[in-house]
């Protein structure tokens, strides 16, 4: 019944779609739909980030862009789909700073994200802010690390090795400070809890607490880029508030599986910048609370090379390992 | 409360143009679409459609994407009376008795209590969201992670009163349910648990899967396993639509769920989903024959679906008043206040009047709109009871096949549903009731992850749910609700056993 | 548990349904603590990622004994029949559906990406065949009919990302 029931599917599924031709061959790229892998599920902030880029990219390259969310494991998931993809440039990973440049160091990893994939560009650079609620009403940074010092301050964080946990790790280990963590699932009940006083400090995104910041219900103390942000202009950088060595941002780029043919690369590359040049998209990506970026190729695998050995030593002093 | 009426004034002026009436229908017809499909929710439903958004003006999207949201938890419903099917946590209990009365020819009946009640709680919760969303903002921070655990507690309590067999194995469901919720990733050290290495449930168990299993594939089995019970369910097709009598017997109902669920949405985290439990519980305990609640007693799918859209309702308040999304659908409208340039937070009463005010009076109108697409739908969804089961099953199939992939586009969640259903077929051969097993999961989830978060806040101290007012508040409640529905049952099984001896 | 094993048979149904389900419950808390073995109960300054699960697992098996001690004197109660047979096609079909909708390797034998094209037909059809009732026919047209609505529906009105038929369209 079963090798029938299979056959005649079979045969059902060819009739079905009879009409359309095979595809042409990688040519002229993209001559079928691209697929852009987001190893979160669908809802997230790089989701979000993805679904715009994909959007305008598809105006670029002037064919079908679809977004694929392949969540799970940590995110080490959607890395290993593109990994292991045929290097044809249909499928592509949108990766960020945690299962590029974190998760090497504290999973055993299938694929290391280095070697097995291609940095085509990077996409964009968003800064994190340090933000207090009223359980801990103090008015700068260095109020704050004042206070850490006195005694253990409890901070939230998106979730365990998230861009959140790690870039406190490093103020922490910056100010040479203890801190005691909290960890949550996502910035969103984190910030609740910060609201409501259960929690002393965060650092987040921009953009889950940049209302609150306005409205005076949080009080942001420093952001964690190398530069001010334009929305926040009187809150002053890490580096500004003392810690001159200290810079964290969340970041996104776009990758492909190892191998990608040299004029498929430079279409996308090209595609890419095109897209970050579009004010529509820059506007979008300022509401994130990120600014485009212009690395590409070479200049974005340093950039992730440094990424890489930076948050290694982090997590490393602060012994996080998944075993 | 002339300022009120004011305000819902222009909320109506603008929700009520031709081309945001429009919208508002659009997202109630999308929403009740996937929320009748199985596995596709409204959160890929909302980030797909994000993008497309950009080109709307911001009060036009946003009340598209409410209106997805609140259709997708109408339509939910719908599949769980129908086929046993809850696509969502909160559907978990409407189709304990739904169903049953589906079964019993009394589909029309359930599917008819579900709107009006829902349209009546939507009515109200419009009216809580307009005259107390800022001060109900203030009862959502109270609940710290402490006071959350507490509360997590005292629903698992009410989760033993949902069953209506033996309470032992109604009690061991539930700690299975919570058991189940602990595989996965730690949350704290982000160490496996129970996963055996298999990469599908480093991130747990979705809950999809598990209900889909248990309630889906294990209803067609059950069906399959007996014909002359799946017969039963054509056996004869009752009245549409309620009639009077039903409205005022279920009015009670109704209104109590409403006033539930109105209050638990404002909490963090997903509160919402306690809101139609709390109406089941309540309901059995005020029933005068609460022996029959299990069987298809219709105050069990009026009052808890009233809870849920109540809840579904209110769970915007935190969002608007202070930016912070309760849940993943409410992070994504978030997503699309930004998108459009809109920072969420507590400024925007001030700066975008007409967009708050907007939405909230379109939530009044996507509930009548509710109503006006699913009266004449009632209908149809019975009509397609009568479908010979020899084909309403394949679809039924199909459709949560395809409705499982979709979630992580993962094929191994469509083959773990498919032995769950096997479980869940072992579970009624056995006399297990899956609902709590269902909500035991569902609370679980937070039950751990609130008990860690606050004992590391507490530095190790027991004592922090003890000293916080509002969790011993919440604690006692559950003790005593506990004493109340156990007592009876160790009492009578004791003069069981006196009598047979 | 040896205990229950060695009791004097029964009439009839060898344990009954009461007795079977305290004795799954005490064999699925000892399934749990064996596979959260590894796990530490406490950590400093809070609770480890074992306790609950340990915990649980230990009150699901009391749970099974009292369970047990409740029924034992009652008469067992069969619990039906179990007809796995009638399932199987369903299960067939749902697994059929899972191995071609993005294809699946086995190391030595691969599944192409077969798509919704045939893993939605496959399922309609493989799980219709568990009806006693089923008519090839009227099966045969209804899996065609339903599987063109389906990938209407949710490739191209919802626009989920579900591969098609990548072997015909390209995607």
């Amino acid at each position: 019944m079963l090798r029938f029931n299979r056959r005649a599917a079979l045969a059902l599924g060819v009739a079905l779609l009879s009409t359309a031709g095979l595809p042409a061959l990688a040519q002229d790229y993209p001559s079928k739909p691209v697929t852009l892998v987001v190893s979160y599920a669908a809802g997230g902030g790089t989701d979000a980030i993805a679904r715009v880029f994909a959007s305008r990219l598809e105006k670029a390259l002037n064919g079908r862009v679809i977004v694929e969310n392949r969540p799970g494991a940590a995110a080490n998931i959607g890395t290993e789909v593109v990994a292991s993809a045929e290097p044809d440039g249909y499928t592509l990973l949108v990766g960020n700073q945690g299962p590029m440049a974190v998760n090497p160091h504290i999973f055993n990893l299938k694929h290391d994200p280095a070697e097995a994939l291609d940095p085509i560009a990077m996409i964009a650079d968003a800064s994190l802010v340090v933000v207090v609620g009223p359980r801990l009403p103090v008015k700068s940074l260095a109020e704050l690390l004042e206070k850490a010092k006195a005694g253990e301050l409890v901070y939230g964080s998106a979730g365990n090795a998230s861009a959140s946990h790690v870039a406190t790790l490093l103020l922490g280990q910056t100010a040479g400070i203890e801190l005691k963590h909290v960890p949550y699932k996502g910035a969103g009940p984190a910030v609740n809890d910060l609201v409501g006083g259960h929690i002393d400090f965060m650092v987040t995104t921009i953009p889950s607490v940049i209302g609150l910041v306005g409205d005076g219900t949080l009080t942001a103390l420093a952001v964690t880029g190398s530069e001010r942000f334009a929305e926040l202009p009187d809150v002053p950088t890490v580096a500004e508030s003392g810690l001159p060595t200290y810079t964290a941002s969340a970041w996104y780029g776009l990758l492909g599986p190892k191998g990608l043919p040299q004029g498929v690369r430079d279409k996308l590359a090209s595609a890419t910048a095109e897209t970050l040049a579009d004010p529509e998209f820059i506007a979008k990506l300022k509401n994130d609370g990120g600014v485009p970026s212009t690395l590409s190729g070479q200049a974005f695998a340093d950039f992730m090379a440094s990424e890489r050995a930076r948050w290694g030593e982090v997590v490393k002093a602060a012994d996080i390992k998944v075993e | 409360m002339m300022d009120m009426l004011y305000n819902l004034g222009l909320g109506f002026a603008v929700a009520l143009t031709l081309k945001n009436v429009f919208f508002c229908f659009v997202g109630c017809l999308i929403g009740t679409l996937v929320g009748v499909l199985p596995g596709v929710g409204p959160v890929a439903t909302i980030s797909i459609l994000l993008p497309v958004t950009l080109a709307l003006d911001p009060t036009g999207a946003l009340i598209m994407l409410a209106g997805i949201y609140y259709g997708a938890q109408y339509g939910g419903s719908t599949t769980a009376i129908l086929v046993n099917i809850p696509g969502e946590a909160t559907a978990v209990v409407t189709a304990i008795d739904g169903h049953e009365m589906a079964k019993r020819g009394q589909a029309g009946l359930a599917l008819g209590l579900a709107a009006i009640g829902s349209f009546i709680a939507g009515t109200f919760a419009t009216i809580v969201i307009a005259a107390l969303g800022v001060p109900m903002t203030k009862l959502g921070l109270l609940f710290g992670p402490a006071e959350y655990f507490s509360l997590m507690v005292m629903g698992l309590v009410f989760a033993v009163v949902l069953a209506h067999g033996s309470l032992t194995k109604a009690v061991a469901m539930i700690l299975v349910g919570v058991l189940l919720s602990c595989v996965g990733a730690d949350m704290e050290t982000g160490r496996e648990r129970m996963t055996f290495g298999l990469h599908m449930l480093t991130d747990g168990i979705e809950f999809v899967v598990l209900a889909m299993g248990v309630f889906g594939f294990g209803e067609i089995f059950k069906n399959l396993a007996d014909p002359e019970k799946r017969d039963l369910v054509k056996g004869s097709i009752g009245r549409l639509w309620p009639s009077l009598r039903d409205l005022r017997e279920n009015m009670g109902a109704i209104l109590r769920g409403t006033g539930i669920g109105a209050v638990l949405g404002v909490l963090p985290g997903n509160g919402a989903i306690l809101g139609p439990f709390a109406s089941y519980a309540m309901e059995k305990r005020l029933s005068k024959r609460p022996q029959d609640f299990g069987t298809g007693v219709s105050q069990a799918v009026a009052g808890p679906e009233s809870a849920n859209n109540a809840g579904a309702q209110t769970s915007f308040i935190p969002l608007m008043t202070l930016g912070l999304p309760p849940n993943a659908v409410m992070a994504l409208m978030v997503g699309a206040m930004m998108i459009q340039g809109i920072v969420p937070g507590p400024q925007v009463i001030e700066r975008n009047p007409e967009l708050f005010w907007g939405l909230i009076a379109s939530m009044w109108i996507g509930n009548l709109m509710l109503v006006i697409i699913n009266l004449p739908l009632i209908g149809l969804w019975v009509k397609l009871l009568q479908v010979p089961y020899r084909l309403l099953f394949p679809a039924i199939v199909a459709f949560c096949c395809i409705g499982l992939f979709s979630i992580s586009n993962e094929p191994a969640q469509v083959m773990m549903a498919g032995a769950m259903g096997l479980v869940g077929f072992a579970l009624w051969k056995l006399q297990f009731e899956a609902a709590p097993l269902a909500l035991g999961f569902v609370l679980g989830r937070l039950l751990e992850e609130k008990l860690r978060q606050a004992l590391i806040i507490s530095d190790g101290s027991m004592t922090t749910f003890v000293t916080s007012p509002l969790s011993a508040f919440l604690l006692a409640i559950g003790a005593v609700a506990l004493l109340v529905a156990v007592l009876p049952s160790i009492r009578k099984s004791r003069d069981d056993v006196f009598k047979d001896a | 548990m040896s205990h229950e094993v060695t009791n004097p048979p029964p009439p009839r149904p060898l344990i009954g349904r009461e007795r079977l389900a305290g004795l799954c419950l005490v064999a699925f808390g000892l399934f749990a603590l064996y596979a959260s073995a590894d796990l530490p109960f406490f950590t400093e300054g809070g609770v480890g990622s074992g306790l609950l699960p340990r915990a649980l697992s230990v009150l699901i098996i009391l749970l099974g004994i009292v369970q047990l001690a409740i029924c034992w004197r009652e008469p067992p109660e069969s619990t039906g029949s179990w007809p796995i047979r009638d399932m199987v096609p369903v299960l067939v079909g749902i697994f059929l559906f899972a191995l071609t909708i993005r294809g699946f390797d086995f190391g030595s034998f691969k599944i192409p990406v077969l798509g919704m094209a045939v893993a939605t037909p496959l399922a309609i059809f493989c799980s219709g065949m568990a009806a006693k009732d089923a008519r090839l026919v009227e099966l045969l047209i209804f899996t065609v009919v339903l599987s063109a609505l389906c990938i209407a529906l949710f490739r191209f009105a919802l626009g989920l990302s579900l591969p098609v038929a990548p072997w015909l369209i390209g995607y």
